[in-house]
């Protein structure tokens, strides 16, 4: 369609970053901000996950997560 | 036509006047278009009564008035009842932009046509990166100061 798309990312389900990005196949990049409470050293690994959405669909990705200090 | 005229004495003319009627035919028209723009999911189904008036054959119900779809994408999955305009998906919706006309035809071969789009949405995908990849890895920096 190469419309644009709707993306949340969140990690551990907690909204990081709302976007719009085009479904046309090409690379966008995305900012998301973490703080020390994010840190996984001691936790594993935690989840990033992606709800992108088009006008009447949605799909949810994930991705194990590890955030370093 | 005959003109007949008398006077007081009782004499009178006449003429004919010979009338040629030509009758003008008039087109179909389509009295309900769909919105040019429609969006629609895979999972949904498509249904529209397209209908149609005409001076001569009045409307669909008469029997007289032909409706035929054309999709100059190659989409099949729709489908036109010729008789009453109804337009149903025979298949299940093909994600895509899809361009559609629907044309109605009196019984004089006169025409009225309108064009509809079909945006159809599928699942969006992340193609990169993948949901297999092993992990993904931020590294924090920390400015100390």
């Amino acid at each position: 369609m190469q419309d644009a798309l709707d993306f949340d990312f969140a990690i551990n389900n907690i909204s990081r970053n709302q976007t719009m990005g085009m479904g046309n196949e090409t690379y966008f990049n995305v900012t998301i901000v973490t703080n020390y409470t994010d840190e996984t050293t001691c936790s594993g690994k935690i989840q990033l996950s992606a709800n992108v959405s088009n006008p009447k669909l949605s799909a949810l990705y994930s991705w194990n997560l590890s955030i370093l200090q | 036509m005959e003109l007949f005229v008398i006077d007081r004495s009782g004499l009178n003319d006449s003429f004919i006047i010979n009338l040629t009627v030509l009758e003008t035919q008039h087109p179909p028209n389509i009295t309900n278009p769909i919105s040019s723009e429609n969006n629609l999911s895979i999972f949904d189904s498509f249904s529209f009564d397209f209908n149609a008036s005409d001076l001569e054959d009045y409307n669909e119900t008469e029997g007289l008035l032909n409706f035929s779809l054309v999709s100059s994408d190659g989409a099949t999955f729709l489908i036109v009842n010729s008789s009453d305009g109804t337009v149903t998906n025979s298949s299940s919706l093909l994600a895509g932009i899809w361009n559609f006309s629907i044309f109605v035809r009196d019984s004089s071969g006169l025409n009225d046509s309108h064009n509809f789009t079909l945006r159809i949405y599928g699942y969006p995908e992340i193609i990169y990166p993948m949901m297999d990849m092993s992990s993904i890895v931020f590294m924090r920096t920390r400015q100390i100061t």
